[in-house]
């Protein structure tokens, strides 16, 4: 179980304190998918950041009681779209590299979905395209072994059909413990495969719902969305008066 | 610096979990080990054997200082060479001084290199983000600064073997009474 407990993070710049997060509790059971939603500046990506230890935060992540440390980051994994493979690279020799550092790593996964993507395997990732880059990006994270699947706007830069691909393969994929943090805006696309939303907005918490319970109120993800964010449906309209 | 395919894949790092070293999976003689995965490491090498080249070519000079001490030590007597009396040489520390100064470079080339192995990181994509999650907790620092140490303990070494050479041959030339 990774817990979230209190987190917070300040940003300091020449204007004073920015609070990027404030009072964040949640908890990652495993085998969840959950998708994290929020306006842009919503501290999205601040939050994953946070739980991988890139940045300080106050309060505690904790995985299955214990904090992250090295003994335990590897299983967390992470796919960001500023992406974190090597562009000099190729898919073979990361393979090699994964197969290294993490006695987990899902080999035969990797294969799998790098034929299903019909991705070239010696080729530097340099030389991919942002769509490629992209898939291969995710592919690491889903075969490093991890229970715990960080992902932060994966998607960006790839076309509808490719999405779609993706998310058909993730849930024909992934193993009962694995569990899924996806930050994502695509929130209609992955209404169908999150078990659960979660939605931040300027650092908090402002709604946290299971997509089934949405369904039976008949709501959708987006309304959702709109109501804990605060959508001004007549914002537009005023403003073109 | 150029960053080219198929290069070090350990970082100088090694994977706790499996219990195994970066070094013996990839060959503790590659060069790739040192540096951090995927890192063009031939313009760096090569600049710094450059240097270290400069840095040896200019401590040769210390033989033109060692002949020109021992040349003071002698007067020609009727056209035989004989040793001053009460002539006595400049010591080793005075003429071999001023010879190592273009090791000065090579040591801060290399130390900015480590900086640079990290910025390695930040370039085209945040890798950073991925050596950071290594299971090995100084797999970050040993890829940026294994290379560079290495180059650094390889020119102590040729420091040290071209200072004992020199100090051999001072003892050599110059004769024990006129030694400081």
């Amino acid at each position: 179980m990774l817990e979230i407990r209190g987190l917070g993070k300040r940003y300091y710049g020449k204007l004073g304190g920015v609070e990027a997060l404030k009072d964040i509790d949640l908890t990652l059971r495993q085998g969840e998918i959950v998708g994290l939603f929020g306006e842009n500046g919503a501290g999205k990506t601040t939050l994953l950041k946070s739980i991988l230890g890139f940045q300080s935060y106050e309060g505690k992540v904790l995985l299955d009681g214990e904090r992250i440390h090295h003994g335990n980051i590897g299983r967390l994994s992470f796919a960001t779209c500023e992406h974190s493979f090597f562009p000099n690279l190729t898919p073979l020799s990361h393979r090699d590299f994964y197969r290294l550092h993490f006695g987990t790593f899902r080999e035969k996964r990797f294969d799998t979905l790098m034929d299903f993507f019909e991705l070239p395997r010696r080729e530097a990732l340099k030389g991919y395209s942002t769509g490629q880059k992209n898939q291969f990006e995710v592919i690491l994270a889903l075969c490093q072994g991890a229970d715990y699947i960080l992902m932060d706007e994966p998607f960006a830069g790839n076309d509808i059909f490719n999405r779609e691909d993706f998310y058909k393969m993730l849930l024909g994929i992934l193993e009962p413990q694995e569990s899924i943090l996806l930050s994502t805006h695509l929130i209609e696309e992955v209404e169908k495969i999150v078990g659960r939303a979660v939605v931040l907005r300027k650092g908090r918490i402002v709604g946290d719902v299971s997509t089934l319970e949405l369904q039976e109120q008949g709501r959708t993800l987006t309304d959702y969305m709109k109501e804990t964010c605060g959508y001004r449906p007549d914002r537009v309209s005023k403003a073109l008066v | 610096m150029t960053e080219t395919d198929e290069r070090s894949l350990c970082g100088g790092g090694h994977s706790k979990q499996k219990g195994r070293t970066g070094g013996k999976q990839a060959g503790l003689w590659k060069p790739e080990i040192y540096f951090p995965p995927g890192y063009g490491y031939e313009e760096e090498r090569n600049a710094a054997i450059l240097l270290m080249g400069l840095g040896t070519g200019l401590s040769l000079l210390f033989f033109m200082s060692l002949h020109q001490a021992a040349e003071v030590l002698y007067e020609y007597r009727d056209g035989e060479r004989v040793l001053r009396e009460g002539a006595v040489a400049a010591s080793f520390g005075k003429l071999v001084s001023g010879h190592w100064g273009l090791y000065v470079p090579l040591f801060l080339f290399l130390t900015a290199m480590m900086v640079y192995h990290y910025i390695y990181y930040f370039r085209g994509t945040r890798s950073i983000y991925l050596m950071r999650r290594l299971p090995g907790r100084w797999t970050v620092l040993k890829s940026c600064v294994a290379g560079p140490l290495l180059g650094m303990g390889l020119a102590a070494a040729a420091l040290t073997l071209l200072y004992l050479t020199y100090y051999g041959l001072y003892l050599l030339v110059i004769p024990v009474g006129c030694r400081p």
